[in-house]
């Protein structure tokens, strides 16, 4: 499994902790945000393969409610192609909000 | 008894909606020059209102890849009044004459942009997104309410549907027609307006 933790501008916290994992011939991606961030529901999620097509994910993504928040998904999974390619999300706080694009790598066997 | 009534009917209007169909509400706010600029001075023309906040992610997307690029040059050169409005409160993102000021360059945008940094107008309009774009007729009846397009991302690549619609477009060239306009209301999608 592959962790990640994106920056915010400006600060050294990160507002979402990004997990792989090989899942036969895809990975699944698991982002989790940091305490007062939730998933952009309204977000067209999406990856995009290198030298290939953008592949549309919203109605693929799993997500799970914030703890004591229903109204917000404070994590979010989704299997992609196990291939290198950029993973486009969005998350937000109440002052802010982001759009991520997140180069990933092919896991390893 | 009596001040909670006088509660209930001051959130009600802090919270009207513009509705389609109606007569838009009327205002006035300063632009970035500080001159007072009225709905009402354009009165007989067709006015779009683009709520706006230069440092969120969908306001710089959809402005610098996607369908805000060039529409309100284009509309502006064909007689549309194209208004931006600012309703950030003081200290949060994007607010402020000076910020809108340097994002309004950085998009090579050339309409005014107002500040209502009391959100008054945002809320009787019932701006809820940056970006949230508001069509009003000639006859100064709000005709269409909702997002720039029918992509989410901002930058007009993940089209519902498949095809990018461009829904203040469409609406203006059915007005300029002579038609109806036929898709009046969408949902907008993009940063939360940062109210007071």
């Amino acid at each position: 499994m592959a962790t990640g933790a994106c920056k915010r501008e400006g600060t050294d916290a990160a507002p979402y902790l990004l997990t792989t994992a090989r899942d036969g011939e895809q990975q699944r991606v698991e982002v989790k945000t940091a305490a007062g961030y939730h998933i952009n529901d309204d977000y067209p999620v999406s990856f995009e393969p290198e030298g290939a097509a953008r592949l549309q994910l919203k109605d693929a993504v799993k997500s799970t409610a914030c703890e004591g928040d229903a109204a917000h998904h404070c994590s979010a999974a989704v299997s992609v192609p196990n291939a290198a390619g950029t993973l486009a999300f969005s998350v937000c706080s109440a002052d802010q909000c982001l759009i991520e694009k997140v180069k990933l790598a092919a896991a390893a066997k | 008894m009596r001040i909670s009534l006088l509660t209930v009917l001051v959130s009600a209007v802090a919270f009207a909606d513009a509705k389609v169909g109606a007569a838009a509400p009327d205002f006035s706010l300063p632009d970035l020059d500080g001159k007072t600029v009225k709905l009402s001075d354009f009165k007989g023309k067709t006015v779009v209102l683009e709520w706006f906040n230069p440092e969120c992610p969908f306001v710089k997307a959809s402005h610098t890849k996607g369908s805000l690029v060039s529409t309100a040059k284009k509309q502006s050169d064909k007689g549309i009044v194209w208004l931006s409005v600012n309703s950030g409160a003081v200290g949060k993102q994007g607010a402020g004459a000076e910020k809108s000021r340097e994002g309004a360059k950085g998009f090579g945008m050339s309409n005014p942009v107002l500040l209502d940094a009391e959100g008054t107008v945002g809320k009787a309009y019932g701006a809820t997104n940056t970006p949230h774009l508001f069509v009003i007729d000639k006859g100064g009846k709000l005709v269409y309410r909702g997002a720039i397009d029918n992509s989410p991302d901002g930058e007009g690549k993940s089209p519902e549907g498949g095809k990018l619609v461009n829904y203040v477009d469409a609406a203006l060239d059915e007005l300029a027609a002579g038609k109806p306009v036929s898709v009046t209301e969408t949902k907008a999608y993009g940063c939360g307006v940062k109210y007071k």
